[in-house]
């Protein structure tokens, strides 16, 4: 069962999805910020995706995605942000994070992120 | 009588000498050949003997006889000698003693040593008086003296010879008459050359002396005679001077030279005299009667010693001798001055016409004829006007002087009579009979006497008219004279008018000829010329001694056109007719050099009698020509240029009359220029109208005035112009040129984009709360994607639940479907999408950075539209995109384009699905879509073409604007084909352009720089 991290600071758009992924038989943690989700890893949880959100309070997109890694290096990140301004910084790249695991909000069918984290997980398993 | 020569005899000549010397020669000759001969013929000495004395004998026989017949001969001679001699003396004696002459003889000493018997007779003078004196002791004179006398004696005394010295005998004769002697004379020499004295011969010419002074006291007389004539009887030689031999005492009255001075043209010839004038007519005269023998009679005018003019008359005739050869002319002349003057009065009462002044004639015939009648009243009138109901007069005579000249009406007049052609005499009683003529009630008139002036075409002028107030006697001649008055009057009004008529055409001739800058030329009807002015040789070449007499044809017309010239002439002489006179034509002519010129040449025939010339007034156009020619190119020109603007171009007068209109105002109205010309501008160009009161502006203020988008409703349809009146003066002439530029276009491009611009800064905005509206829109979306899973009876998870619950999902589907949740949920689903589309459209319009420009295959880009087309989930929903036939006509060789291939792939998706949505809408049976790649100079261009519905061109203006949509509400934003001209001209600099009609589907053009510009 794919454990998902997904970090958004809207609520509806953690539990929406959260309900679509859950639905899709994967096991979700939600977190509002970075930290809480550092946390809990802290305290051993492990993730193989993680879906987040650039902007976010306190520590953004970058940082959050830089210290998630150090702390699990074999979690594979998918971005979902309502912002098409924002460009990935080049140090994602190194992590194999591209444009095509970045999604735009809104999105109108979750299923993409269903294909993209069996496609990430697929070529892991 | 040794005083005379013995005439010589013939005998003379053979000297006696001779005679003796030729006999001795003859003798011994014959003497001695005869001896001779008979030795050797005889031989016998006796026979021979014989022989000499019969020679002897021979020989005396011989001379005896010559002898004898030469004095027989000679005494013939001296015989016949003797009586010539004898004869003479005789002869001699009769003529000195019987003639009047005699003869005489002086000695060296100048002393009489003879004198003949007849001088004696005539003297009567005893011979002891005359002979051992000399001739002027004989005349007793002093020759000291008398100088005529003196100079005899000098004469004399150098031994000359002199002829006719006639002098008058101191000694009268018997009866007492001293005679008159006229004696001639030559010297006598001796052998020796000495002086012997004189011999010579005198004549007693007393008689011939007072038949001369007979003659000369008879001429006194006959001078006295003369000198009483008033005049001055002549002779003289036929000679150039008229040379006077005799002139009479008249001659000092007459001509104020004395007689002597005239006789041998001592102080002046007599031809002198004579009037320059009428020299000539006397000598042609004079010769005349000469020829004829008749006498002349003359009259002419001689200039007195004085200077004064005078009138002679002469008469004459010529004195011929008996041969016949003339001698003198002879005559008498008169002081004909008086006569004369009397004569050249009346001559010029005839003739003064000519001379006064018009008044002067009308007036001075007016008054002649009031004095002739002895009336007050005299008038001369002609027709003021066409209408012949008024009299104006020329002349009025009243009262001993001219008054004023009047108009009067005709009618109830005398007059009225008179101008119907005939004279009327009204010895009395006009006044009764013409009771409306207030003229002849008011003073009076009783008697009148009219003629009408009738011209020579029998035309009635006028008339001329005398009144009395007393009854007038008509006379025999009261009705001639009237007549002859009217006759002169009116010959002297047409000769007037005439004369008017024609010094007003000659002064406009001469006018024309001076002053104009033609050559006139003129050409009998032959084509020879007869006139050439300096503008003729200088146009032509000719001098115009060179010109004149010569063909015209053969000096200034082209080969080509000479036989059409003489052909023409000779028409004219058969028909009289000619098309090319009397009007303006233009001619190729030749010049004296050869080269051809055009000319401007107007004919005008000109008929004298049955001649006709013609006057020919040629023009050389040749600088003209060149600026006509230059004129028309530059016209031509400026046509071209105002025709290929893109404005609409409408010349207007100040009052919007359209003089000129180019093929854009053609275009716009449908109107061409012919129909436009002449018609108010605001009647083509009714949206126009109001630019009239500009038109009057610009015009007054001399400056444009720029109106600019104007708007004006055509064909349904919003248009702009922009207008700008520019005033125009030409040559004192003012107008206008209206610019009408069709701006829609470019109002709508920049209203385009100003929507563009607000779009962008809305993009700026929107990039700014993207994040924000789209987290939302995110959180709806999912929510809804959530709901609408968790109701699907499809999916496990919803099945296991209802079943804890114990609820039936295809129940509580039917439900949703009953009250229409799916529906409902649906429209969250497609507002999120569509609010979600705004946002991201908006976005599209923030300025983004160049670092996305790649180089990029054109080819390629479109290919990934179109992939991206068919795989589009929006489209696929609605239609079928794999349905559509894609063609593909890439350019091979197009080099790679510096663009954002992403934002250009975009743009072609738009394209693509705005077509096959165009298509499907409007369900065309086999759609197709070409795509194609064409580089055109640093562009490289992309072509997108369906076969689609196309659009009108409302539409097609408008598709570029932002929100501007076919679409029904909710399919599109509005925004794509804004967002792609955006992309393209304002990221790419590039172009974007539709081409499309109803009906023919629709184009669509992108061309990027294939170099991209930084800043453009």
């Amino acid at each position: 069962m794919p454990r998902i991290l997904v970090v958004d600071d809207e609520a509806m758009i953690r539990e929406g999805l959260k309900a679509y992924l859950e639905d899709e038989g994967m096991q979700v943690d939600t977190h509002e910020r970075c930290e809480t989700a550092l946390q809990s890893m802290e305290q051993g949880r492990c993730f193989d995706i993680c879906i987040l959100d650039l902007r976010l309070p306190q520590m953004d997109g970058h940082e959050c995605i830089q210290s998630l890694h150090n702390r699990q290096c074999d979690l594979q990140f998918l971005i979902y942000t309502g912002s098409s301004t924002d460009a990935l910084q080049s140090e994602l790249g190194a992590m194999g994070i591209d444009d095509q695991y970045v999604f735009h909000k809104p999105l109108m069918d979750m299923s993409v992120f269903v294909r993209a984290i069996h496609q990430l997980l697929g070529g892991v398993s | 009588m040794d005083h005379l020569s013995k005439p010589e005899w013939p005998i003379q000549r053979l000297t006696p000498l001779r005679i003796t010397v030729l006999y001795a020669v003859v003798a011994s000759l014959w003497m001695f050949f005869s001896d001779h001969l008979i030795d050797f013929l005889v031989d016998d000495p006796g026979t021979a003997l014989q022989l000499y004395a019969l020679k002897g004998w021979f020989f005396i026989l011989i001379t005896t006889l010559v002898l004898y017949f030469i004095i027989r001969y000679n005494n013939q001679i001296l015989l016949e000698a003797g009586e010539v001699f004898r004869r003479n003396q005789e002869l001699f004696r009769d003529v000195t003693e019987s003639a009047s002459d005699w003869v005489w003889e002086m000695d060296d000493q100048l002393r009489f040593s003879y004198v003949s018997e007849r001088f004696y007779e005539l003297t009567n003078m005893p011979q002891s008086r005359l002979i051992g004196f000399k001739r002027w002791e004989v005349a007793g004179v002093d020759t000291e003296q008398d100088p005529k006398w003196r100079s005899h004696r000098e004469t004399l005394e150098t031994h000359l010879p002199f002829r006719d010295f006639s002098y008058q005998s101191q000694i009268p004769d018997v009866s007492g008459r001293r005679h008159y002697f006229k004696i001639s004379g030559k010297p006598v020499y001796d052998k020796g050359g000495r002086f012997k004295g004189y011999r010579g011969m005198g004549t007693d010419i007393t008689r011939q002396v007072m038949a001369e002074e007979a003659l000369k006291e008879s001429r006194g007389t006959l001078d006295r005679l003369m000198s009483n004539l008033p005049g001055m009887a002549y002779r003289c030689r036929n000679d150039a001077n008229w040379t006077m031999e005799f002139v009479s005492e008249g001659c000092k009255t007459l001509t104020g030279y004395s007689s002597e001075g005239l006789i041998g043209n001592r102080d002046c010839s007599y031809a002198e005299l004579i009037h320059p004038e009428d020299q000539a007519i006397v000598w042609n005269q004079v010769q005349e009667a000469l020829e004829k023998h008749t006498t002349f009679q003359l009259s002419y005018r001689i200039v007195t010693a004085q200077g004064s003019e005078k009138w002679v008359w002469e008469q004459g005739q010529g004195v011929f001798s008996d041969k016949g050869l003339l001698v003198a002319l002879e005559g008498l002349m008169l002081d004909a001055t008086e006569r004369q003057q009397t004569q050249n009065a009346l001559l010029a009462l005839a003739q003064n016409a000519s001379t006064m002044m018009d008044d002067e004639f009308y007036r001075s015939c007016v008054r002649d004829l009031a004095h002739m009648y002895d009336v007050h009243y005299a008038s001369l009138g002609i027709f003021a006007d066409e209408t012949r109901q008024t009299i104006h007069t020329l002349a009025l005579w009243q009262n001993d002087g001219w008054v004023e000249n009047v108009a009067y009406p005709l009618a109830g007049t005398p007059c009225e009579e008179i101008v119907q052609g005939d004279p009327q005499l009204i010895p009395d009683g006009v006044m009764q009979r013409f009771p409306d003529d207030s003229f002849l009630q008011r003073e009076g008139i009783q008697s009148y006497f009219g003629a009408p002036l009738i011209s020579s075409t029998g035309e009635i002028l006028g008339l001329v008219s005398v009144m009395g107030i007393n009854p007038m006697a008509p006379n025999r001649w009261a009705r001639p004279v009237l007549g002859i008055f009217a006759n002169r009057i009116a010959l002297e009004l047409e000769r007037r008018w005439a004369e008017e008529r024609l010094h007003k055409s000659e002064a406009h001739n001469r006018l024309i000829v001076d002053t104009a800058l033609d050559a006139v030329i003129t050409i009998n009807n032959e084509g020879i010329v007869s006139g050439w002015n300096t503008q003729a040789e200088r146009i032509f070449g000719y001098p115009r001694e060179e010109a004149l007499d010569r063909k015209l044809s053969e000096i200034i017309i082209p080969h080509q056109y000479r036989a059409a010239h003489e052909e023409g002439l000779k028409h004219f002489r058969q028909s009289g007719e000619g098309p090319l006179l009397n009007r303006r034509i233009e001619i190729t002519a030749l010049h004296q050099d050869g080269h051809e010129f055009p000319v401007e040449l107007s004919i005008v025939p000109l008929e004298h009698g049955t001649e006709v010339s013609f006057s020919a007034f040629v023009r050389d156009i040749t600088r003209r020509r060149h600026a006509e020619d230059e004129m028309a190119r530059l016209r031509k020109y400026l046509k071209n240029i105002i025709d290929s603007m893109p404005s609409v171009l409408v010349g207007v007068d100040p009052e919007g009359t359209v003089t000129e209109w180019n093929k854009q105002a053609e275009e716009l109205t449908g109107v061409n220029r012919d129909q436009a010309h002449g018609r108010p501008f605001a009647e083509v160009l009714p949206h126009l109208e109001a630019q009239m009161k500009q038109v009057k502006e610009a015009i007054s203020q001399r400056q444009p005035l720029h109106s600019e988008r104007l708007v004006a409703e055509q064909n349904g349809e919003v248009h702009y112009s922009d207008v700008v009146v520019y005033p125009l003066f030409t040559n004192g002439t003012a107008g206008a040129v209206i610019r009408v530029d069709d701006v829609t276009n470019r109002v709508r491009i920049e209203q385009m984009m100003v929507q563009t611009e607000k779009m962008m800064s809305v993009g700026g905005l929107a990039a700014g709360m993207a994040h924000e509206i789209n987290n939302p829109l995110s959180a709806i979306l999912q929510a809804c994607q959530n709901i609408q899973r968790r109701i699907s009876p499809d999916l496990t998870k919803n099945q296991e639940l209802a079943e804890q619950l114990g609820i039936d999902l295809t129940t509580v589907g039917q439900y949703f479907d009953e009250r229409g949740i799916h529906h409902f949920l649906d429209g969250i689903s497609d507002a999120g999408a569509r609010a979600a589309k705004i946002v991201s459209d908006m976005l599209a319009f923030s300025r983004r950075s160049e670092s996305h420009f790649t180089p990029s295959n054109l080819d390629e880009l479109m290919e990934t539209a179109v992939r991206l087309a068919a795989s589009d989930y929006d489209l696929k929903k609605k239609y079928d995109f794999k349905r559509i036939r894609i063609e593909r006509d890439y350019a091979p060789d197009m080099g790679q384009v510096s663009c954002d291939g992403t934002e250009i792939e975009q743009v072609v998706l738009n394209l693509l699905k705005n077509a096959a949505h165009a298509m499907s809408s409007a369900n065309i049976a086999e759609p197709c879509i070409t795509l194609r790649t064409r580089s055109e100079g640093d562009y490289a261009c992309i072509e997108v073409i369906d076969n689609g519905p196309g659009m009108t061109k409302e539409v097609s203006r408008r598709v570029f604007e932002p929100f501007f949509t076919t679409k029904d509400v909710g399919v599109g934003t509005g925004l794509g084909l804004s967002v792609s001209y955006f992309i393209v001209i304002e990221q790419h600099a590039g172009r974007m352009s539709v081409d499309t009609a109803p009906g023919k589907g629709a184009r669509f053009k992108i061309c990027l720089p294939f170099q991209h510009r930084s800043g453009t």
